[in-house]
């Protein structure tokens, strides 16, 4: 009998090549943060779960260029925290939208994202609030 | 959200229940609704592309247990979380679906 083994993304690399819909992509994401903060919890090297670049998704489905740049925002962000360089990848310019993008949609939220939203995020012309990015 | 947490949203009930069921050599609770109602508006995450945070499961929990305003909830959230407070951020989000339920 042939075992399928299951696992969570191990790196931004991994959440986009195993993602074909825009509720994959964010499945996967959420798996991998709690990869990544298991990680930092066993001390484990963090530079290698962000240094590839992950291939696009603007071609894949509707909403591919948003997730395009929110995995370069992750990687940008979670690296200055984590007091690593940011990868090469997630400073690219087309990775960052023309149209900014809100995690929630109420007009009074808006402005408290666009005062809070970590820079590495707003580079990207994404807003969301850090603690999206905790896991439990 | 994981499975077992989609579950025990969905099998939420207003009343204080910790009751699950048990086997031989398994035990399952879930928690009551005020904990989970406390507990998502304290984390009161908002989603990432894709996924959709805590919001839809506090809308969810808001319409299940009619809630009408932000005291009914810290009211929940002091029964299990006395020495924590909503941030600003979760007050706002938590008024403006109270609004729409």
């Amino acid at each position: 009998m042939k075992t399928t083994i299951i696992r969570r993304p191990g790196s931004l690399q991994e959440v986009a090549a195993e993602s074909s819909s825009y509720s994959e992509f964010g499945y996967n994401l959420k798996d991998f943060l709690h990869e990544f903060a298991s990680a930092k919890e066993r001390q484990l090297p963090l530079g290698p779960m962000l240094l590839k670049e992950p291939s696009r998704l603007a071609g894949r489905f509707k909403e591919g260029i948003i997730c395009d740049a929110f995995l370069a925002g992750t990687a940008d962000y979670l690296s200055r925290i984590n007091h690593i360089e940011s990868p090469e990848w997630s400073l690219k310019e087309d990775r960052v939208l023309a149209e900014p993008w809100f995690s929630i949609d109420f007009r009074e939220t808006r402005l408290l994202l666009l005062r809070d939203t970590p820079s590495a995020f707003k580079d990207k012309n994404i807003f969301v609030f850090d603690t999206a990015l905790n896991v439990a | 959200m994981t499975q077992l947490e989609t579950n025990a949203v969905g099998k939420a009930n207003s009343c204080e229940n910790r009751g699950g069921f048990e086997l031989t050599c398994l035990k399952i609770t879930r928690p009551s609704a005020s904990y989970l109602l406390a507990m998502k508006c304290l984390a009161c995450r908002t989603g990432l592309p894709g996924y959709p945070g805590d919001i839809e499961d506090i809308r969810f929990l808001i319409k299940k247990m009619d809630i009408r305003d932000l005291e009914q909830i810290e009211e929940h959230i002091a029964r299990f979380y006395p020495f924590e407070a909503l941030t600003t951020a979760a007050r706002g989000i938590i008024e403006k679906l109270l609004s729409r339920a």
